[in-house]
């Protein structure tokens, strides 16, 4: 098989077979948080993507080219939170120069990005299974897709919940709890896909 | 805009302390620890390899390989089997690294598999007696039914390594 | 002043459960319930940082400035998490290759952080390390709950010493095992609980579960008060009809 075969394929299996939060359980409270309204986790899951590519294209040089030659790779959490904490500022201070009104719409969202399990698991899962460069973008973009798809899926799911009438009990995070159960049954239908 | 110099500095300057204080404390941590998770890792191989022909059998000089794809290194193994090859595989997909210990016969068939290392980050379902009979019986219908998340990728994998260890024993002894 | 520490060290432990009740640190609880051992073993691991951190995070509350708080508590936290991890591998290699990554993904627990910025950077050295233990109790036997209902309903059965070796060690080199939905001759396991469907499923139920006595204790609170009330108003009036004969 191809190398170009295996990324797409890597892609693909990223994204949609071992779902960033249905089976990996990355981000899962920016994705209880602000699920409830499509336009909130629409630019919540835009953010979040475009941080996590940035960071897996920076810390993979940093980790191979850096930290390991000197030695210190046992420093990798420590490194990487500093870079993705500093790379979330920057990108703030960008946005807010280049668009105001997209910085308007994101602001809120950025600094809960840093504390986001999805951009940290991802970089560490790229360093602690040794995928080389181009399977650790797979990987970046590949989950990338999967966040932002399942959570626009997910806050059109609960847009109509909130209308309906829920048992008081399960009113709010249980039923969004189950909501997400019953959506990773549909995704575990797709293991094994790419053979 | 005037700058505060003097705050700004003083901010950086505390915040580079607890950077490098944290990072003195783990690189002594690491000094303590690294000895221990070698020991560690040496019992866990030399386990392995008693787990592969059983406890009985003589296991001989480790000798290294480099010229190959998987293999790292094999065991020459003697045993009421008569004369095998233990082989330390180790490859990498696109969800990670697995590396085992794998027992060929004589026959050049496989006899064992140990499971060293599996940070395939989903494939954790991997089960030695399983993957040895499958080989042996080479039914890779019954390999889809078994695979959960991201694992057909380790089931080829472990299939290639096993080959590679059959080939090059082949080669040796002909 | 007793009753501040006793106060700091209950609330994290059923009031405040960090899991429960304020919904926070859902990503572990859902990833390493699978098995009770692993969610156990998360969870003390889980405890160990929060305390380091908070006793740490209150001890230089006054020199950390302003501006660059959360960074320097994600620091301080991360540095924390890499000697646990260290020493888990050294000492616990198991639990080590069991957790994985999300051992790592404890610098960004939410619960961790939040503790650090909402209790240990406002209070004494000795009342965050107090918050640190009942919190970190309370988390602890919050997923420890999420993941007694996983394995056995998931599995069948308990089992221990696949993750703490010592305790299969104790036991002649095998896992110790208790039969319970499974057994010879029997298996009324629901594998669907192993899989992630299972984690959100049992943590959804759970919580419904707590927020239903939540309620619960709220409605009877709500009766009680208005019984007290209305018990107040009819001795009130007794009592006024009582000086009325009187007079």
């Amino acid at each position: 098989m191809s190398y170009l075969a295996a990324f797409v394929l890597a892609i693909i299996s990223y994204s949609l077979i071992n779902n960033v939060v249905l089976s990996r359980f990355y981000g899962i409270c920016s994705f209880i948080g602000v699920g409830n309204k499509i336009k909130s986790a629409a630019s919540m899951g835009i953010a979040v993507s475009f941080v996590i590519i940035m960071a897996s294209l920076i810390c993979y040089p940093i980790y191979h080219f850096i930290l390991v030659p000197a030695g210190v790779a046992f420093l990798d959490t420590i490194t990487f939170i500093l870079v993705i904490a500093s790379l979330v500022q920057v990108v703030g201070l960008f946005i807010k120069k280049f668009s105001p009104s997209l910085y308007r719409a994101l602001g809120i969202y950025l600094p809960l990005i840093t504390t986001n399990c999805a951009v940290l698991g991802v970089v560490s899962e790229n360093t602690m299974s040794n995928l080389d460069f181009g399977m650790s973008m797979a990987n970046a973009i590949g989950t990338s897709i999967g966040f932002l798809g399942v959570i626009i899926v997910y806050a059109c799911i609960r847009e109509r919940l909130e209308s309906s009438n829920v048992p008081n009990a399960f009113k709010g995070v249980p039923i969004a709890l189950i909501t997400a159960a019953i959506m990773a049954m549909a995704f575990l239908g797709l293991s094994g896909m790419v053979g | 805009m005037k700058i505060e110099w003097k705050k700004s500095f003083k901010i950086a300057a505390i915040l580079c302390a607890i950077a490098g204080v944290s990072a003195v404390l783990v690189s002594l941590a690491n000094v303590v620890t690294e000895p221990i998770i070698a020991t560690n890792k040496a019992t866990k191989e030399k386990n392995g390899l008693q787990k592969v022909f059983g406890s009985d059998a003589t296991y001989g000089e480790k000798k290294e390989l480099s010229d190959t794809k998987y293999l790292l290194a094999y065991y020459p193994v003697t045993s009421s089997l008569g004369e095998s090859r233990v082989y330390s595989t180790s490859g990498n997909n696109a969800y990670g690294t697995v590396s085992l210990l794998v027992g060929i016969t004589s026959g050049y068939s496989l006899y064992n598999l140990v499971v060293m290392e599996n940070t395939e980050s989903y494939a954790t379902t991997l089960n030695e007696n399983y993957i040895v009979t499958l080989i042996n019986s080479d039914k890779k219908d019954e390999a889809l039914n078994e695979v959960k998340c991201g694992a057909t990728y380790g089931a080829k994998l472990i299939r290639d390594m096993v080959n590679a260890a059959k080939d090059h024993y082949k080669e040796a002894k002909a | 002043m007793k009753g501040q520490h006793k106060q700091s060290f209950l609330a994290g432990l059923w009031k405040e459960n960090p899991l429960l009740i304020s919904l926070l640190g859902m990503c572990p609880a859902l990833a390493v319930t699978k098995s009770l051992e692993a969610a156990f073993g998360m969870g003390i691991l889980f405890s160990i940082v929060l305390i380091c951190s908070n006793v740490l995070v209150s001890l230089l509350r006054k020199v950390i400035p302003e501006e660059v708080r959360t960074p320097c508590y994600i620091v301080i936290i991360a540095a924390f998490v890499t000697l646990t991890k260290m020493f888990t591998e050294a000492f616990l290699p198991e639990l080590y290759s069991t957790l994985g990554v999300f051992l790592s993904l404890l610098v960004v627990n939410c619960v961790i952080l939040g503790r650090s910025e909402a209790f240990a950077s406002k209070n004494g050295v000795f009342d965050s390390f107090l918050d640190g233990v009942g919190n970190g109790i309370g988390f602890t036997l919050a997923i420890c709950i999420i993941a007694f209902v996983r394995e056995v309903l998931g599995t069948g059965r308990l089992t221990f010493g696949t993750t703490f070796t010592f305790i299969g060690d104790a036991n002649g080199g095998n896992p110790f095992i208790i039969p319970i939905l499974k057994g010879e001759g029997y298996d009324a396991s629901f594998s669907v609980f192993s899989t992630p469907v299972g984690g959100f499923l049992v943590l959804g139920i759970v919580l419904a579960i707590m927020m239903a006595i939540t309620n619960a204790k709220a409605n009877k609170k709500k009766v009680d008060e208005r019984l007290a009330k209305a018990k107040a108003k009819a001795e009130a009036a007794a009592k006024a009809a009582e000086k009325g004969e009187a007079k």
